[in-house]
């Protein structure tokens, strides 16, 4: 899903107001003990919710599948609407940061309690300007911001302070910085281009908080793997047809210890993949609803796909299972898909909140 | 505003230039409204009308007026903000706006944002329940809001100045002016409001930031006589509107939202013994500018201008029979960051036939067919008409197929714009009873509508979103509409409105109903009047809505004024008038975080001279 699509159809559709029917959330289940660790051993679901709706919402899925809870960040809390549009979340430790891009705010929580810490910048301050991904390397949060999206010129990644929970510098990037991954006190994030289509994946230096490189790959670079040799892992959508000047996709295979790319994979000129996930060895992405596997070995694209059919708004790997959230109309509730990757099976779909952007898993609290 | 200026400054010049003449025996009626069909062939429908009395209580824009005094139900994005209807429980794009005969639904979106339509400057506001497609074209499925100057030929020059302050830095000025003598007759009326709009929240105690808004609206219409059997009519419309627009409780709004309306109509009419020919020729032109964020130079803009030619014959066949043909050609034209320069040609020709029975009984039978250039619309039909029973007692009908073009956007956004639309079709029918009994007249309405093939937005299997003709959706409710104008004795009388709505709009796959669509909305207002002083209060029930992901509260909110008029010497008469909204403080909001305004006042003199 293009973003920029999705943000002006939304607009569109927010413009027109056009009826649709009603979802409600799903019951609420009461609490007994609220500092238990009830969110352990689980999947979360980040539902961004409608834009300038401000119904975004946090969902949990028991590892067994057989507990389903919606709304969790709000039941935690007890508060109704508390964010527009989250985008995605971090982990470190024992704490969880939801990034809310129109609330201009970063949530951080207690990973198992769902229970609110503190909150970073707010609607109308400073802090961010649609946040959209962070990762933590030495000690701090880096957040891409695309700023304000008709501008290409004021992107930057926020680098919080994790004691202070406070902003202490922003370095500027180039338009659309979306998906950021750490590795050691490196830091690569992929300029997708936000409203528009960009190119290059940055290196920001964790140490000094400044850019160091930038690794040339196809446009739209929209996800970032690592595998367990250290080697990073681009891929880039390539520009659709409707912008006629259409660019193929392209897989592209990095050594991180010289920042240069060992292995280019070119996609055929009308494929845009995306959602690159990585489990033991083997890669995983989607081409228009197409899921396909590759070995990291492998010297090309894999011809047949796994899974036909799916029309995923993101997708993950984890124990051998693929999960994909199904945005649906973008209306109504989405849901969670899991499929079992030995026979491709659908194994489980459950109903999670509105628009599910993005899907973790927590473990067993250390508590 | 410059271009505001300089067109009233030409339209002043061409007003002064006609003098009074003899006066001859005219065919023409001595009021005229543009639009006949509303009264014509109209019998089977409910029609209210809301007097320049009532409008001059309406408040700021045509949304308050219409929320308080008839069953049409809003959506409004906060105060000022972007403003749809939901009328008899249809989408925004099922309420057609007809302005002195002619719809202005946007050819974008197909609607009409009901915040950028001042009220004042017209003589009249009907409400047309049901569909009206044959009659007005695209858009009236729920029903139609009918925006109406009328030209008065009798010899009268009359200025009415009013200016109004209030809460939020609320100002308001208005200049209207009525001049006629048998052959030539002009209103022309100029507006003027602004409001920082910035409202407490009233549960968060956080503030309306970014909602500031101001506008200027500029009418001038004008009829000549040109000889007994011949006339011409001007009417032109033009709005210019900034507004900021402001965000929800856990959003801030930065965004800014520019947008231009030009209307210009020019009729002539010629009578004969049996028929009367009409030509109209109409120039609409209407353009946005949005900035994404108002400190930025970054924008997106559109704008579309239509041509339109509408030729139309009404002929008297013989005492009981009238049939009315006309053929419209409408040219559009697009110009948009979103969706290039596209063009397009319609053509629709439309028949109606009155059949007088009896003096009791009355129908009418009409038929219309349009043909664009790039999609095809439903030959559409309607039947509508009335028996009077008793003196107390008439029974209303009517059943009808309806339309709405699809739009601009979802013809022509890049990417996702659809080439393979159709229009949307909507069966309906509706029937009605009046009773009468002197002081009180009653309304009851029932009506079902279904509407298919109608069009949403959907991410394809490319994740591109592009609109389809998908949608059904079945309606139907019951309306009540009770009014009692009581005098006491003397100078005093009391006037009691009541309007209630019972609406089931429900999507026909999931059985639910769409999301804000209140089931039950009712209203009264209560005005009574003491020779120069006068009272009003108004009051709305709003039940819970379903909104995506939840419900959203039902609401009571009322309004009270008090006006005090008073007649100096000579033609010179004022009035002082204060008005209370939202008189119990109520915290609301109609749309889902958006909470509407506290408590606030509004104060207005008004010189009539």
């Amino acid at each position: 899903m293009n973003v920029k699509q999705l943000i002006l159809s939304t607009a569109v559709a927010a413009f027109l107001l056009t009826a649709c029917t009603n979802d409600d959330g799903g019951p609420i289940l009461p609490e007994t003990d609220t500092e238990a660790p009830i969110y352990e051993n689980g999947i979360i679901v980040v539902n961004e919710g409608g834009i300038t709706n401000g119904n975004a919402s946090v969902s949990f899925i028991s590892d067994d599948f057989s507990v389903v809870q919606n709304d969790i960040f709000s039941t935690s809390n007890g508060v109704n609407a508390w964010g527009d549009t989250a985008q995605s979340m971090t982990f470190d430790g024992d704490l969880g940061y939801i990034l809310v891009s129109y609330s201009q705010k970063v949530e951080v929580v207690n990973r198992y309690t769902f229970k609110s810490i503190t909150t970073i910048g707010g609607p109308g301050m400073p802090e961010f300007l649609n946040p959209r991904y962070m990762a933590v390397a030495n000690g701090k949060g880096y957040v891409t911001n695309w700023g304000d999206p008709e501008n290409p010129g004021d992107d930057f990644v926020a680098v919080i302070n994790l004691e202070s929970n406070a902003v202490e510098t922003k370095i500027p990037v180039g338009e659309g910085p979306e998906r950021i991954l750490a590795k050691d006190n490196s830091l690569y994030v992929a300029l997708e281009g936000g409203y528009n289509f960009n190119t290059g994946v940055v290196l920001i230096d964790a140490t000094s908080d400044t850019v160091t490189d930038i690794i040339k790959v196809a446009d739209a670079p929209n996800s970032l793997q690592l595998d367990d040799e250290g080697y990073l892992w681009i891929l880039s959508g390539g520009k659709p047809g409707y912008t006629e000047d259409e660019t193929a996709g392209q897989l592209d295979k990095i050594d991180t210890a010289n920042t240069t790319v060992s292995e280019t994979y070119v996609f055929a000129s009308t494929e845009h993949p995306g959602y690159l996930s990585y489990e033991g060895g083997r890669l995983y992405y989607s081409v228009a609803g197409r899921i396909f596997k590759m070995d990291v070995s492998s010297t090309e694209l894999p011809a047949a796909a796994e899974i036909i059919g799916t029309s995923f708004y993101d997708m993950t790997v984890k124990d051998g299972k693929l999960y994909g959230t199904d945005a649906k109309d973008f209306a109504s509730n989405g849901a969670l898909e899991i499929y079992d990757l030995s026979d491709n099976s659908l194994v489980t779909t459950k109903e999670v909140g509105i628009n599910p952007g993005s899907i973790y898993f927590n473990g067993t609290s250390e508590k | 505003m410059k271009r505001a200026i300089t067109a009233i400054a030409f339209l002043l010049s061409i007003s002064g230039q006609v003098s009074a003449q003899g006066k001859p025996h005219w065919e023409l009626d001595e009021v005229v409204v543009s639009d006949t069909r509303l009264k014509n062939y109209a019998e089977g429908h409910k029609l209210k009308r809301l007097p320049d009395s009532t409008i001059q209580r309406g408040g700021t824009f045509l949304t308050s007026l219409l929320t308080f005094n008839s069953n049409i139900y809003f959506k409004e994005n906060g105060f000022g903000m972007v403003a749809s209807p939901a009328f008899r429980g249809t989408n925004a794009s099922h309420t057609a706006v007809i302005w002195n005969g002619i719809n202005i639904n946007s050819p974008l979106n197909g609607q009409v944002d009901f915040n950028t339509i001042n009220p004042f400057n017209y003589s009249s506001v009907d409400i047309r329940s049901g569909g009206g497609s044959v009659q007005f074209g695209t858009g009236a499925i729920g029903g139609s809001v009918h925006l109406n100057n009328a030209l008065r030929f009798e010899d009268h020059f009359d200025h009415q100045v009013l200016m109004g302050y209030g809460s939020f830095d609320t100002n308001k000025v208005n200049y209207r002016q009525n001049f006629g003598n048998v052959k030539w007759s002009h209103s022309f009326g100029l507006n003027f409001t602004e409001s920082d709009n910035d409202y407490k929240y009233l549960e968060t105690g956080g503030l309306n930031r970014n909602g500031e808004f101001q506008n200027v609206t500029l009418n001038f219409n004008a009829g000549y006589r040109l000889s007994d059997k011949n006339a011409l009519r001007l009417y032109h419309q033009s709005f210019i509107g900034e507004r900021n627009l402001s965000g929800n409780l856990v959003t801030q709004g930065r965004s800014r939202y520019e947008d231009d309306h030009y209307r210009t109509q020019l009729e002539w009419v010629g009578v004969g013994k049996k028929s009367t020919s009409k030509l109209k020729l109409a120039h609409l032109y209407e353009g946005f500018t949005y900035y994404e964020n108002k400190d930025s130079n970054n924008f997106s803009e559109g704008n579309v201008t239509t041509l339109l030619a509408r030729y139309s014959y009404d002929l008297e066949l013989s005492e009981a029979f009238r049939l009315n043909s006309y053929v419209e050609y409408d040219h559009y034209r697009g110009d948009g960051s979103s969706f290039g320069n596209p063009q397009r040609n319609d053509v629709s020709l439309t028949a109606l036939l009155k059949h007088k029975v009896s003096e009791q009984m009355v129908y009418n039978f009409g038929l219309r067919k349009d043909f664009s250039s790039d999609f095809s619309s439903p030959l559409v039909f309607s039947l509508d008409g009335k028996y009077r029973v008793s003196e107390n007692y008439g029974l209303q009908l009517s059943a009808s197929r309806n339309f709405r073009m699809p739009t601009f956007n979802d013809l022509y956004w890049k990417p996702g714009g659809n080439l393979d639309l159709l229009s949307e079709s909507s069966y309906q029918i509706d029937l009605g009873q009046i009773f009468e009994f002197g002081i009180a007249s009653l309304n009851l309405n029932g009506y079902y509508i279904a509407t298919d093939d109608m069009i949403r937005w959907l991410p394809n299997v490319s994740g591109i979103w592009s609109p389809s003709n998908i949608d059904e959706v079945r309606i139907y409710g019951v309306e009540g509409e009770l009014a009692l104008i009581y005098p006491i004795q003397g100078k005093q009388h009391i006037e009691i409105k009541t309007n209630y709505a019972y609406t089931v709009s429900e999507d026909k796959a999931t059985r639910e109903q769409l999301i804000y669509v209140p089931f039950h909305r009712a209203n009264a207002s209560l005005a009574y009047n003491l020779s120069d002083v006068s009272l009003f209060y108004q009051h709305l029930y709003n039940g819970p809505v379903s909104i995506i992901g939840g419900e959203l509260e039902s609401y009571q909110v009322a309004n009270a004024g008090i006006t005090y008029s008073h007649e100096l010497k000579g033609k010179l008469q004022y009035s002082i008038g204060l008005t209370l909204n939202n008189l119990f403080n109520t915290y609301y909001e109609n749309v889902a975080l958006r909470p509407m305004p506290n408590r606030n006042i509004q104060t207005q003199l008004l010189l009539n001279f």
